[in-house]
């Protein structure tokens, strides 16, 4: 019998969500630790996670300085020793500061752990912030910042952020070259003794790990002289009112426009997080969504739009990014909000819902295979206070929520009045 | 130093001549559907550039059974994506395993036959269009790929990025051209086909045969290509622009992925570029402060590629000073050998990053088919040895042959007023 292509093969239902808890137990000197031992391959992943984010400022870019001065000198180590004592075994360590949370992420071949355990901890407990080298890092970030400030796209960024945060926000702030001069080694080396500190950390351990890695972390990590420090919790920002505005920047000579629209949002612990992360996916959140397949598939008007929720411990937002070309920017807007309306017009045709329910399953999956991803999206949720209850929450919304109810969502939040508009490129 | 390194898979070949390769993993309820074409930009005339790409685009606007390829793949919990190269285009598709059916479905019949559809093709031109603008024409520096290349090679289709040399390339590709490359390039005989995930050996067989078995061969037979004359002199461009700092570009013509030296050129690289250690990083950016950074990077083809390094010159510092800077750095190791704990190190990142190639199961998936089209899919578990008994010597050798000024193309790129 000869193939018909024409017919699909028969689909199978996605199974559901399996998702391996990691064994949870704390050190000696109480930092949690949550450890995913999984998966076949020699590797290790050691994440030290510090309440040391923006939120904690007392004055700006204090918190991701002091996170990026940490490979920069320590009582022990000059920074050529740090990055020869790491780089040496072939591992990396990662470090990153949000709006809340600060980390630092060893990522090495199993059996060099014990090497460079020593490195790691003197990291986190010994930085001593060198003054010529933060004289340095800031003279090339000082340089980064000056061409970024020249891409339409970062442009954009900074100004949306600015109208729908607030530029007094720890939750973003635009990086200004006055700023960079005020920071000195003694506002950073505060803000590390206040904050990297055991009291105030999470451990996350991903991949193989044997016995006797689990004891040499306890040794290093529980040493008692390792003081723990009263956290102070409180912030300087001030709360952010925001007000819904448009904003045009013309730029001379550019041949596309950026284009950021969106509002102030509630992060993932809030009760319709669940309904509206299926609700973003059908309007821009994939390959198959509205604003892709009209803007970019059907109309050729761009390379990329999408819309995104971003959650944060303090807050959150909601946007739709996109480039075009210069002289459809207005129609581009356009599109956007009626993408919105229709929504909360006409109920979402099942098939396509179906589609949508289905591919998020898929991506759901995904999220929980192997140590690395498991540990990832459950530190996601754990340092929201949430734990693996918070993604089956998640598969059965996006497997039962109706139409109607999708609807009432879309006019709710995804309203024209409440949001706003930066485009930045093109002639004035 | 030992090396771990070991995928297991099982490889047949389907009378057409489809070659498929299996990574049975029953710890993962998901598997990948990788689909490695053997055409990239090289195979392009230099009239009609960007076709390669442009393709991997037209290859999502329906085929001759299935009019939209990402719906039903999206419905049976899926997602795809595709990249060109000079050499290659590689789609794979993400999907449950017990989906993996659609995506032999979904990749068989774009192999089979494209639509083409006139709307489809104008409105894939204008995203490709809008691609290229927005990397190469509103980015500063963007535009310094199309011209390292063209100063790098004479003759050798390497001379223009894969996005194309220019957008009126792309707009004007003409239907019969694109049916044309089509017909010649997306046949069984020109691919590679690579499942890994839950899935069984048996299976992915029975289902390879069912799907891919029918569809002709093209009989394509290899290539030629002109083969780029040895450069004899220092070749230098300025470029001036609305860009904010002086930057300099350097490309140094290195040898093919099947010469044995290609293991030490990688090598080489790690010792000067790698992390806060790399020699450039801590010699001349921090050591003395003449540029704000300085990377390095191969171009990894196929054909004889380029070694090219980048630096963003410091405020205040001059950039003939920088350059030459640069090339006492160069032609240090050319002159002394490198230590033994330097070349320990570099053996070191490059066993991590072949153990971490084979946890995702798409990286595990794409070397699979990238290794069989190198010639012996073995070398995906073997290739490492060949890293691991290279010596300080054949670095030295190796950087006396590349760390040449007749060897090398350089940009300066300066803002719009100044000069040189």
């Amino acid at each position: 019998m000869p193939l018909n292509r024409a017919i699909a093969p028969p689909l199978q239902a996605i199974e559901a969500l399996r998702i391996t808890d990691p064994e949870q137990y704390h050190l000696s000197n109480g930092i949690p630790v949550y450890l995913f031992n999984m998966g076949e391959q020699e590797v290790v992943e050691l994440r030290l996670v510090f309440e040391a984010g923006r939120y904690f400022e007392t004055q700006k870019l204090q918190a991701a300085f002091t996170n990026r001065m940490l490979r920069e000198g320590t009582i022990k180590y000059a920074a050529d020793q740090i990055a020869d004592r790491i780089e040496h075994y072939g591992a990396i360590v990662r470090y990153r500061c949000s709006s809340y949370h600060s980390s630092i992420t060893l990522s090495t071949v199993a059996r060099h752990l014990p090497a460079l355990l020593p490195t790691l901890m003197s990291i986190i407990r010994e930085a001593n912030f060198p003054q010529e080298r933060l004289d340095t890092v800031l003279q090339n970030s000082k340089q980064k910042l000056l061409l970024n400030k020249q891409r339409n796209e970062y442009i954009a960024e900074e100004a949306f952020n600015k109208l729908i945060l607030g530029n007094d926000s720890h939750l973003a702030y635009s990086s200004e070259v006055k700023y960079y001069d005020a920071l000195t080694t003694d506002a950073l080396r505060a803000f590390y003794q206040q904050h990297y500190s055991p009291s105030n950390c999470r451990l996350f351990i991903a991949g193989k790990v044997s016995e006797a890695h689990q004891q040499l972390i306890e040794q290093h990590l529980s040493d008692p002289t390792w003081a723990a420090v009263t956290h102070n919790a409180s912030s300087t920002f001030e709360p952010f009112q925001h007000q819904p505005q448009q904003l045009r920047i013309p730029k001379e000579g550019s041949v596309q426009a950026a284009v950021r629209i969106g509002c102030p949002l509630f992060n993932k612990t809030h009760p319709d997080y669940a309904g509206l992360f299926m609700l973003n996916t059908i309007y821009g959140g994939y390959f198959g969504s509205r604003l892709n397949v009209n803007l970019r598939e059907e109309k050729g008007l761009t390379y990329s739009i999408y819309s995104a929720m971003v959650s944060m411990v303090k807050g959150g937002y909601f946007y739709i990014s996109t480039d075009v070309r210069v002289d459809a920017w207005k129609q581009v807007v356009d599109e956007i909000y009626r993408e919105m309306e229709r929504l909360h017009e006409e109920l979402i045709p099942e098939e396509e819902l179906l589609t949508a329910r289905n591919y998020l399953m898929g991506v759901l999956l995904g999220y929980f295979d192997g140590a690395f991803n498991t540990a990832s999206t459950l530190q996601g949720a754990y340092l929201y206070d949430l734990d693996a209850a918070h993604y089956h929450h998640i598969a059965n919304t996006i497997r039962t929520i109706t139409p109607i109810e999708l609807r009432d969502l879309a006019r709710k939040y995804l309203v024209k009045e409440k949001m706003s508009e930066v485009v930045a490129g093109g002639n004035a | 130093m030992q090396a771990q390194a070991m995928i297991n898979y099982q490889r047949f070949t389907l009378s057409n001549g489809l070659r498929v390769l299996v990574n049975a993993d029953p710890s993962t309820p998901l598997s990948v559907l990788n689909l490695f074409y053997d055409v990239g930009a090289r195979d392009e005339s230099p009239h009609r550039t960007g076709m390669a790409h442009l393709f991997e685009h037209l290859m999502f606007t329906g085929s001759q059974n299935i009019p939209n390829f990402d719906a039903p793949l999206h419905k049976a919990g899926g997602e795809c994506n595709a990249f060109t190269s000079a050499d290659m285009t590689n789609y794979y598709d993400l999907l449950p395993a017990n989906n993996i059916e659609t995506a032999f479905w979904l990749e068989s019949d774009r192999m089979l036959a494209l639509n083409l559809k006139a709307d489809d093709i104008q409105s894939e031109k204008d995203v490709v269009c809008e691609e290229f603008k927005e990397n190469y024409i509103d980015q500063p520096y963007g535009d310094v790929w199309h011209h390292l290349r063209a100063l790098s090679y004479k003759e050798h289709p390497y001379q223009w990025p894969v996005i194309g040399k220019a957008l009126s390339h792309i707009q004007e590709a003409s239907p019969a051209e694109l049916q044309a490359f089509y017909r010649k390039h997306y046949a069984p005989d020109n691919a590679i086909l690579t499942v890994a995930g839950g899935v069984t050996v048996d299976q992915v067989e029975r289902l390879a045969e069912k799907w891919f078995g029918q569809i002709p061969a093209s009989g394509i037979n290899g290539r030629k290509l002109p083969k780029e004359p040895l450069q004899t002199e220092f070749r230098s461009k300025t470029l001036k622009g609305d860009v904010p700092m002086e930057a300099i570009y350097m490309a140094f013509h290195i040898c093919d992925r099947h010469d044995p030296d290609h293991h030490v050129v990688d090598l080489i690289n790690e010792v000067l570029g790698g992390g806060d250690s790399g020699r450039l990083f801590r010699r001349l950016v921090i050591d003395r402060p003449l540029f704000s950074s300085l990377s390095c990077s191969l171009s990894d083809n196929y054909d004889e590629g380029l070694f090219i390094l980048n630096g963003s010159i410091q405020e205040g510092v001059d950039i003939k000073a920088a350059e030459q800077a640069v090339w006492e750095e160069l032609y240090r190791l050319t002159q002394e050998q490198v230590s033994q704990q330097e070349l320990e190190k570099v053996k070191h990142k490059i066993e991590s990053s072949i153990i971490y190639s084979e946890i995702g199961l798409g990286t595990r998936a794409f070397y699979l088919a990238y290794f069989e089209w190198l010639g012996d899919v073995e070398e995906i578990n073997t290739e490492i040895h060949k890293y691991l008994s290279i010596t300080t010597e054949d670095l030295q050798r190796v950087a006396k042959d590349i760390f040449k000024r007749e060897n090398c193309s350089t940009i300066y790129y300066l803002p719009e007023k100044k000069s040189v």
